[in-house]
């Protein structure tokens, strides 16, 4: 009998990165290793090996042409408000592009080893999660989180939703063991962004959800949300 | 110009092109989300369709998968090691397996995602295809059946432990033993 046929110690770092990666664990085992995750470096590149590792079962899956459609909602939807964060002044897409023309090459070289050259790029901001929160009023309200100084910053992004005449949609924050904390109003046709102390750190959102409620024009008097739940999701991290 | 590329060439230039269009994408640039999806989308597709054999719901969470990349494609770090397509492929199959956990059916399609993939290798360099699926696939039947047949479930159908052993009507520690056991030898077999 070769070690091999050993079951593995409990604490074995790459079958346990490997569950984690494939999703096996679920309840306190997946929140432990999401933790683990996220303070331990080592873990996190285990995690990543594990995630190619198992990358060429996700291009077995016969590809697929989506019908035209997909694309003209995602136009629609990134054409709508501007991603975040910017960094350029000149919105390249002011100028006339097309989603399948010759001209839209990404495929510059040159510039893609300078991209992977370059060292002193900007950090990226801390991966972080993201919620969809799909309204039962039409519409779906996608938010990111991601870290902006010591603290967190929200952007979510309206697709195709509708609020009701006379009605305003407002965003909450859910904490397990916390009262609903009102983060604003969102807007049907552009993106918002919302800073708040109140929203935990963007890497500890694994058990915090938003939620989308219909109130008064101008918001929930006093705080406390009076109207219908029309949305309602917990944050995925990335 | 040598008239005969190697295949790794193609696959590695392919790969700094994906990168490169995922930098312009965290840049605001809708021609490199376009250019993206002109690339990538038939194969995230394919795979939100195995994942929820159902049309309708792939097409909503590839609109998803986008729409994250365009706000999320600055958390893509090259410098990681971390493939592109691969980086795509999570984001795909995690939005993919939300949903149907959402529609509550996670405990079906066990016997549908223990079938063999379709091996065809394709052309596309900057997918990545042909070579590694192959090595995974004969790594993968290299194991315990059982240990095979629910890491391909759990990979496209978001089983998790308590569930393959439910379906298999195994006691849950014995199906632990026997997954862990196979991602270890599986680890051994990719990385040898």
């Amino acid at each position: 009998m070769s070690a091999l046929d050993q079951d593995p110690p409990d604490d074995d770092f790459d079958a346990l990165a490997g569950e984690y990666a494939l999703g096996l664990l679920d309840g306190p085992a997946a929140a432990r290793a999401a933790a683990l995750r996220r303070r331990d470096a080592r873990f996190d590149a285990a995690v990543r090996a594990w995630q190619a590792r198992l990358m060429p079962l996700a291009m077995a899956a016969e590809a697929v042409e989506p019908p035209p459609a997909v694309w003209s909602r995602i136009a629609a939807g990134i054409g709508k408000s501007a991603p975040a964060p910017a960094r350029e002044g000149v919105r390249r897409w002011l100028l006339d592009w097309r989603p399948f023309g010759v001209g839209a090459l990404c495929g510059a070289v040159a510039a893609a080893v300078l991209f992977l050259a370059l060292p002193g790029r900007a950090p990226a901001p801390a991966p972080a999660a993201v919620a969809t929160l799909a309204s039962s009023t039409g519409g779906v309200y996608f938010a990111t989180a991601e870290a902006a100084g010591q603290g967190t910053r929200l952007i979510i992004n309206p697709l195709n939703v509708t609020v009701p005449a006379g009605k305003s949609a407002e965003l909450w924050l859910i904490v397990p063991a916390a009262k609903p904390y009102p983060l604003g109003l969102l807007a049907s046709g552009h993106a918002v962004v919302v800073e708040d102390a109140t929203i935990p750190k963007a890497d500890q959102l694994g058990d915090v959800s938003l939620a989308v409620s219909l109130e008064p024009p101008g918001g929930a008097p006093h705080g406390v949300a009076t109207g219908p739940v029309i949305a309602l999701a917990k944050f995925s991290e990335l | 110009m040598s008239i005969i590329t190697p295949l790794q060439e193609d696959a590695r230039l392919a790969r700094a092109e994906l990168a490169a269009c995922l930098h312009r994408v965290s840049r605001g640039d809708r021609a490199a989300l376009a250019e993206l999806y002109r690339r990538t989308s038939g194969k995230l597709f394919g795979l939100c369709l195995r994942i929820l054999a159902d049309r309708a719901e792939a097409e909503d969470v590839l609109q998803e998968v986008y729409l994250t990349v365009w706000n999320k494609a600055a958390t893509f770090d090259a410098g990681r090691g971390v493939s592109p397509i691969t980086w795509l492929a999570v984001v795909a199959r995690n939005r993919s397996l939300d949903r149907l956990r959402r529609r509550g059916r996670s405990t079906a399609a066990l016997d549908e995602a223990a079938e063999l993939p379709d091996l065809t290798p394709r052309a596309d360099a900057a997918l990545e295809t042909g070579e590694t699926e192959r090595r995974l696939a004969g790594c993968l039947d290299g194991l315990d059946a059982r240990a095979s047949e629910a890491i391909r479930a759990a990979f496209y159908g978001g089983q998790t432990y308590e569930s393959l052993a439910k379906a298999a009507g195994m006691p849950l520690g014995s199906m632990k033993s026997v997954i862990r056991r196979g991602l270890i030898r599986l680890k051994e077999c990719l990385d040898s």
